[in-house]
């Protein structure tokens, strides 16, 4: 048989080649997150927080910190690369956190890199800090077991599971920022200094390739509502003689835009099912019928001052336009100029419709 | 059928994502489906013999010489294409540090040893690979449409282009998936009957394929401006995928490896149906008593895709393969009529 022969070659190869190109897992550090800043002398300060790897897993993981200057952040990483001593493995890089001041900058350049670079996960989360990121990078929180673990659990809904972060991974991120009809949304991280915590509460919205509305703690949960669907929220009703809050558990929210008029209308469809969970009034009898109405009234009113908000700013992190576009034919760029035209002028027409399940176990 | 939707197929169509792309889906399914059933039943006639065989017996011998060397050259560059998309690909997320060179010579390697294979191994390592890997790539395209973070407003853009006319290449290149069947011509030699009753069921399927494969990358990434960034769009779909409880977080290198295992395979079917056309029409090379014109060929192979390795850029190999993907429904009909013919002479010598 003389095909047996070409299996001599194959095996030769196959040892031969082993070797080049890898480097021993000892040998190698492993960046888990990344902060980029604006630079003093130069445009980037870049941080990468290092995974130091420990022989014992019983020792919780330390990390190192190096951060240098450049005009570019490729270059930069090439200047932290002389003060490793091992080789810079970015495969496992899955935080990037983006400068309070770099981010009021045009970060379609900055994303450039990550989303350019093959080894950088497209699961990466990315989110601004609102101060320097280097700082957010030094802090370690006591619960922290692995580096950079805090901000995982707090992004990938493993761990907590919160209405007021808006995560978003590098792909989608970078998705919504070059596509026309829809503004990305990134989560603000800050450190509480007193509290010696990471809280992420509040969101920016990215327009132009810029940072152009903070919205707080409430408005994020709103939006949260619209960008991810099935979140759990709690639902504080504050109003004349009502002081109750609902654990909502199942929030959907629908929308359709319609353009037969003048002025196009975007009739919003609410809809929040849950539990009361918290009663403020001691003498009040709870009556879930008039709940209901009391929280769609209140509710609706919330939700009209933030897409009003978001509409003086000409910010869309909801992708109207998308919508726009998905429902109207015709050549793109004619849609898309046709929207921001539109888009100013519209007027929302909100439906609140809640279900109040239940009152807990007391009545 | 898989494949071929994996490498060079997506790029085509995504190319013309807002111009017709989606029209192209059921034109290529239908013109693709058809062919294939008129192929078969001609094929029907000719039980347990190849194309070369059926030629030789009757039409003369310098138009079989001819059309088999045509046939021939086009089955190689089906390979050759898929293989050097995937060197591309190897090159860039698998080991960036390796040179060009090694990294074809090692797949070269592998795949000339599995071409020398006899016709019902060749079929035989085929079907085992493919029900190796087919669960995983349907799990990867269910979990892609599944994504909490897959855009459904960008796909519905996409579907608001149904009414524009696609180009020939789109249309090509949506039927060429289906052009499985066109290996028939050396694999008929192992066939003893053919079954047309599950057709339907093919063209179900490959509709499903061509849609999610269009489908994917423009939820993943936008569907205006956002997917014609990415070089290799459904490998940054992949990319884009997180797997929280599998033993690989990252789908990439789950997705990089049944993608290696199919291309092998296709490159193989494709280059094999290749290597037994020539060597029906070159002479017997004997050494030492046996015929090694089989080993001459395969090095040939070899030694084209080299320099078509070192000689081509990304961009003029994708006009090259869009020029070769334009002549292929021409060719298949093409081939149509030659069988008919043969089947008339066979009806007229009964």
């Amino acid at each position: 048989m003389n095909r047996k022969w070409c299996l001599i070659p194959i095996i030769l190869a196959v040892v031969l080649i082993s070797g080049c190109g890898f480097k021993d897992i000892d040998k190698r550090f492993f960046a888990v997150s990344i902060g980029v800043d604006k630079g003093e002398k130069e445009k980037y300060k870049v941080s990468l927080e290092l995974a130091v790897p420990s022989g014992d897993p019983k020792q919780p993981g330390d990390s190192i910190i190096l951060s240098e200057e450049a005009d570019s952040i490729a270059a930069a990483i090439g200047i932290i690369k002389s003060k490793a001593d091992k080789e810079l493995d970015l495969g496992h890089m899955k935080v990037i956190i983006l400068g309070k001041d770099i981010a009021k900058e045009n970060l379609f350049t900055t994303v450039d890199w990550f989303t350019r670079r093959r080894d950088i996960q497209e699961i990466a989360w990315v989110s601004i800090s609102d101060s320097m990121a280097s700082d957010i990078l030094n802090f370690h929180p006591k619960s922290e077991y692995i580096p950079s673990n805090s901000l995982l659990f707090l992004f990938g809904n493993e761990g907590t599971e919160t209405p007021y972060v808006i995560s978003e991974y590098l792909f989608s991120f970078w998705r919504d920022l070059v596509e026309p009809g829809i503004d990305p949304v990134l989560p603000i991280i800050k450190l509480n200094k007193n509290e010696n915590t990471l809280e992420v509460q509040r969101s920016g919205v990215i327009r132009d390739k810029q940072l152009a509305v903070v919205l707080d703690r409430n408005d994020t949960m709103l939006l949260n509502l619209f960008i991810k669907q099935k979140v759990k929220s709690e639902i504080n009703v504050k109003a004349k003689n009502y002081d109750f809050t609902i654990a909502s558990s199942n929030a959907k929210v629908k929308y359709k835009i319609n353009t037969k008029g003048s002025t196009p209308i975007i009739d919003i469809f609410v809809n929040l099912k849950g539990n009361l969970e918290e009663k403020h009034r001691e003498q009040q009898r709870v009556n879930l019928n008039s709940y209901e109405k009391i929280t769609n009234k209140e509710y609706k009113k919330k939700f009209e001052k933030l897409l009003t908000k978001l509409q003086k700013a000409k910010a869309d992190p909801i992708g109207f336009g998308q919508r726009y576009e998905a429902t109207h034919l015709g050549d793109e760029k004619v849609k898309i100029e046709e929207w921001k035209r539109l888009y100013p002028q519209a007027k929302f027409k909100l439906h609140v419709t809640t279900k109040i399940d239940g009152t807990g176990i007391i009545k | 059928m898989i494949t071929n939707v994996l490498t060079f197929i997506p790029r085509i169509m995504m190319n013309e994502r807002l111009t017709g792309g989606l029209l192209a889906i059921p034109i290529g399914s239908i013109i693709g489906t058809g062919l294939m059933y008129i192929f078969m039943k001609q094929f029907s006639h000719f039980p347990k013999m190849g194309l070369p065989e059926i030629l030789e017996k009757y039409l003369s011998k310098w138009v079989k010489n001819i059309y088999i060397f045509f046939n021939g050259y086009m089955w190689f560059h089906a390979g050759l294409f898929t293989l050097l998309s995937f060197i591309t690909i190897t090159k860039v997320f698998i080991s960036p540090d390796m040179p060009n060179i090694l990294i074809s010579g090692m797949f070269l390697l592998l795949i000339c040893f599995s071409i020398l294979m006899p016709t019902k191994k060749v079929l035989y390592a085929t079907e085992l690979l493919i029900l190796l890997n087919l669960p995983f790539i349907l799990l990867i395209l269910i979990k892609a449409i599944f994504n909490d973070y897959f855009s459904w407003d960008t796909v519905r853009i996409f579907f608001t282009h149904f009414r524009e006319i696609p180009s020939w290449s789109a249309i090509s290149a949506a039927t060429f998936i289906y052009f499985g069947f066109a290996n028939l011509i050396i694999f008929n030699r192992e066939m003893q009957k053919l079954n047309l009753k599950w057709l339907w069921l093919i063209m179900l399927f490959g509709i499903q394929v061509l849609l999610v494969t269009m489908v994917g990358p423009i939820g993943f990434h936008g569907a205006v401006k956002g997917v014609e960034g990415y070089v290799f769009p459904w490998i940054s779909t992949a990319d884009s995928m997180r797997m929280e409880l599998g033993f690989v977080e990252r789908v990439l290198f789950i997705f990089l490896l049944l993608h290696t295992n199919i291309s092998i395979v296709s490159i193989t079917i494709h280059w094999h149906v290749s290597m037994e056309l020539f060597k029906s029409i070159f002479p017997k090379v004997r050494l030492k008593g046996k015929n090694v014109l089989g080993y001459i060929i395969a090095a040939a192979f070899a030694l084209i895709t080299f320099l078509f390795a070192g000689f081509t850029t990304e961009d003029n190999l994708f006009s090259i393969m869009k020029s070769w993907i334009n002549g292929l429904i021409p060719a298949a009909i093409f081939m149509n009529f030659i069988l008919l013919l043969a089947i008339r002479r066979k009806k007229k010598n009964e």
